[in-house]
C-alpha cells in the first residue's frame, strides 16, 4: 500500500532543520514529492490556495503535513489549530516536529488534534530513524483518507 | 466613636470656615490629637463628678484611664496635654478652696500632682515607644513580604528566560551537529584520519552541548512547576527506581535496604529523581571490587524521617563537598566514571529545597559516602 504519490509539506523555518530533514528523507528512500512552506502565514496560504498559492495547480492538497511549532509570525500552535478546526483541511495527518518535549506543548497540540508529536534529534542518524519510522507508519502502514477510492 | 465625632465636628468646622473665609485651621493631625485628649479629660471629669461629691478627694480617679486612651489615640504630646490639663482641672475643681487656681493649691497636694505627672508621662512614653516598636515591625514584615513577591518574580523571569535560551540554542547546535555528519558522508575520502576525527569531536562536543541545554531545561522547568504534597510511600518509590536502574544494566552492585522507609509528604515522581540520582551515583562513583550501595531511613532525631543513601566508593573530598551541588560541577574528567553533565546533584537538592527540606552528606575519601536529606524543614 505504499503510496508515492501523496505530497509531503513540510512546514519548517530553518534552512538548515529543512536540509537535514530533505537528506533524511533521500537517505531513506521516500519518493513522494516534498513541498515547504517557511513560515506559518505561508503554510496557511499553501493549504487555503490563497495568495501566493491562488494558481489552480501551484498548491496541491498534502497527504500529510509535518510542523513544526516555532516559526516567526503565525506560529505553528496556531497553524494546526487552524488546519484542525477547517473542516475540508482536518482530515490530513499532522505531525508536529519540534525542538520541546514540555509536557505543556504535548498536552497543547494533543488536545488541538495534532496526529502525532515528534521531538526533533540533535542527531542526523537518530533523526534518519525517525523519518524512516514516519515514513513506515504514516505512508505505508497507515490508511488515509482517499487511499481506497 | 469619640474620634469620629472630633472628626465630624473639624470637617464641619472647615466647611463653615471656607464658606465666611476664616483663616483655615492647622492640619488634622496634632490638633486633632490634642483635641480628642480635651475631649477624653472632659469625659473624665464628668464621670469622676457622677461617682463620688468634689470634697471625697479621688481626684485623678478616672483622669488615669483617660491619659491613657489619649496616648493610645493620639500619641505622645496627647498623653502629656491630657495629663498636664488632668493637673490643672484636679487643682481649680477638686482641691480647696474649690473652683479656684493658684499655685499655692497645687503645693498643698504635691505628691499626688507628682504621682500623677510622673505616671502621665511613663505611661505616654511607653505607650509611644510600643506603638513605634510594632510600626517598626510591621514595616519589616511588610518589606520581607514585597522583597518575597520581588524574588518570586525574579527567579520566575530567571527560569523563563533559560528555557527560551537553552530552547533556542537547540537549533544552531543541531545544525552543527548535522553539518558535520554531512561531512563525514559526503568527503570522507577527502579527509584523512585526523580530519575526520576532528569531525566526530565536532559532532561529540555538540552532543554533550544538547544534553547540558537539556538539563539546564529539565533544572528552570522545576523552579517554575508545582510541587505536589501527597503522601508518598517512598518504598514503592525506591522499589520502582530500583527497577529501572537494573534495567539500565547497573552490575556487579549489592542494593541494601536497611529497613522501611515509610512514608513521606511530598511529590512521588520528584521524589523517585531524587532517589535516582543519588543512587545512579552511588553505583558509578565506586571502584571497589565488591560494590554495595545501601538505602534506609534514619529515625534517630525522631523528629521528621532522614533518608539516606550510602555508598563504599570512592568518596568525596572534604574541600570539594561544598560545591557538589553546583551546577555543571564536575569532580572528575568527563570520561571517568561513566561521565554526565553534573547537574545530577543541582537538580536534586532543587528538588529537596522546593519540598522545603535539606540535603547533606558524610563522606570519607576512598571509603565511601552517605547523603542524607529531609523532605520537611521539620517545623
Amino acid at each position: 500500500m505504499v503510496s508515492t504519490k501523496k505530497i509531503v509539506l513540510v512546514v519548517e523555518d530553518s534552512e538548515d532543520d529543512f536540509i537535514a530533514t530533505t537528506r533524511a528523507f533521500d537517505k531513506v528512500g521516500l519518493l513522494n514529492p516534498l513541498r515547504r512552506c517557511s513560515n506559518g502565514d505561508q503554510a496557511l496560504d499553501y493549504l487555503y490556495q490563497r495568495g501566493e498559492f491562488s494558481a489552480a495547480d501551484a498548491a496541491p492538497r498534502p497527504g500529510i503535513i509535518l510542523l513544526d511549532l516555532n516559526l516567526p509570525g503565525t506560529d505553528g500552535r496556531e497553524v494546526l489549530r487552524a488546519i484542525k478546526t477547517d473542516p475540508h483541511l482536518q482530515q490530513i495527518p499532522v505531525i508536529v516536529l519540534s525542538t520541546s518535549n514540555a509536557e505543556q506543548d504535548v498536552a497543547d497540540c494533543y488536545k488541538a488534534g495534532a496526529n502525532s508529536y515528534v521531538q526533533k534529534p540533535i542527531n542526523l542518524t537518530w533523526l534518519t530513524e525517525v523519518m524512516t519510522r514516519i515514513k513506515e507508519y504514516w505512508l505505508e502502514v497507515s490508511i488515509m483518507p482517499g487511499d481506497s477510492q | 466613636m469619640l474620634n469620629a465625632l472630633i472628626t465630624f465636628a473639624y470637617r464641619a468646622w472647615q466647611g463653615i470656615a471656607a464658606r465666611f473665609q476664616f483663616p483655615p485651621l492647622p492640619k488634622l493631625g496634632l490638633l486633632h490629637h490634642l483635641l480628642l485628649s480635651a475631649a477624653l479629660m472632659f469625659i473624665a471629669l464628668l464621670a469622676r463628678l457622677l461617682i463620688a461629691p468634689i470634697e471625697a478627694g479621688w481626684q485623678y480617679v478616672t483622669f488615669f484611664p483617660a491619659v491613657t486612651l489619649a496616648v493610645i489615640a493620639g500619641g505622645f504630646w496627647a498623653g502629656i496635654f491630657a495629663t498636664v490639663l488632668g493637673v490643672i482641672i484636679a487643682t481649680w475643681i477638686f482641691i480647696p478652696p474649690y473652683y479656684s487656681i493658684a499655685l499655692e493649691d497645687f503645693k498643698t497636694v504635691m505628691w499626688p500632682n507628682m504621682v500623677f505627672l510622673s505616671d502621665g508621662l511613663i505611661i505616654s512614653f511607653s505607650i509611644e515607644a510600643m506603638h513605634r516598636y510594632r510600626q517598626k515591625y510591621e514595616n519589616e514584615l511588610r518589606e520581607a513580604k514585597e522583597s518575597e513577591v520581588r524574588i518570586k518574580a525574579v527567579n520566575k523571569e530567571l527560569d523563563e528566560f533559560t528555557y527560551i535560551a537553552s530552547h533556542d540554542l537547540k537549533e544552531p547546535l543541531r545544525g552543527i551537529h548535522n553539518y558535520a555528519s554531512f561531512l563525514k558522508e559526503d568527503y570522507s575520502e577527502l579527509l584523512d584520519e585526523k580530519g575526520l576525527q576532528y569531525v566526530s569531536s565536532i559532532q561529540r562536543l555538540a552532543e554533550r552541548m544538547s544534553s547540558l541545554t537539556d538539563q539546564l531545561l529539565a533544572y528552570s522547568k522545576l523552579g517554575s512547576t508545582e510541587i505536589k504534597k501527597e503522601a508518598v510511600n517512598v518504598d514503592a518509590v525506591v522499589d520502582e527506581v530500583m527497577e529501572d536502574l537494573r534495567s539500565l544494566c547497573i552490575g556487579g552492585i549489592e542494593f541494601r535496604r536497611a529497613n522501611k522507609l515509610g512514608s513521606a509528604l511530598g511529590d512521588a515522581v520528584r521524589i523517585g529523581e531524587v532517589f535516582q540520582n543519588l543512587i545512579a551515583n552511588a553505583a558509578k562513583y565506586n571502584d571497589k571490587p565488591v560494590k554495595w550501595v545501601e538505602i534506609g531511613r534514619d529515625d534517630s532525631t525522631k523528629l521528621i524521617p532522614v533518608f539516606y543513601v550510602r555508598d563504599n566508593g570512592i568518596g568525596i573530598p572534604v574541600q570539594q563537598q561544598g560545591s557538589v551541588f553546583r551546577i555543571f560541577k564536575r569532580l572528575h574528567e568527563q570520561n571517568k566514571y561513566g561521565g554526565g553533565t553534573g547537574a545530577g546533584l543541582t537538580i536534586v537538592k532543587k528538588i529537596i529545597d522546593r519540598h522545603g527540606g535539606h540535603i547533606w552528606l558524610e563522606s570519607v575519601p576512598g571509603e565511601g559516602t552517605t547523603f542524607y536529606f529531609t523532605l520537611s524543614g521539620g517545623e
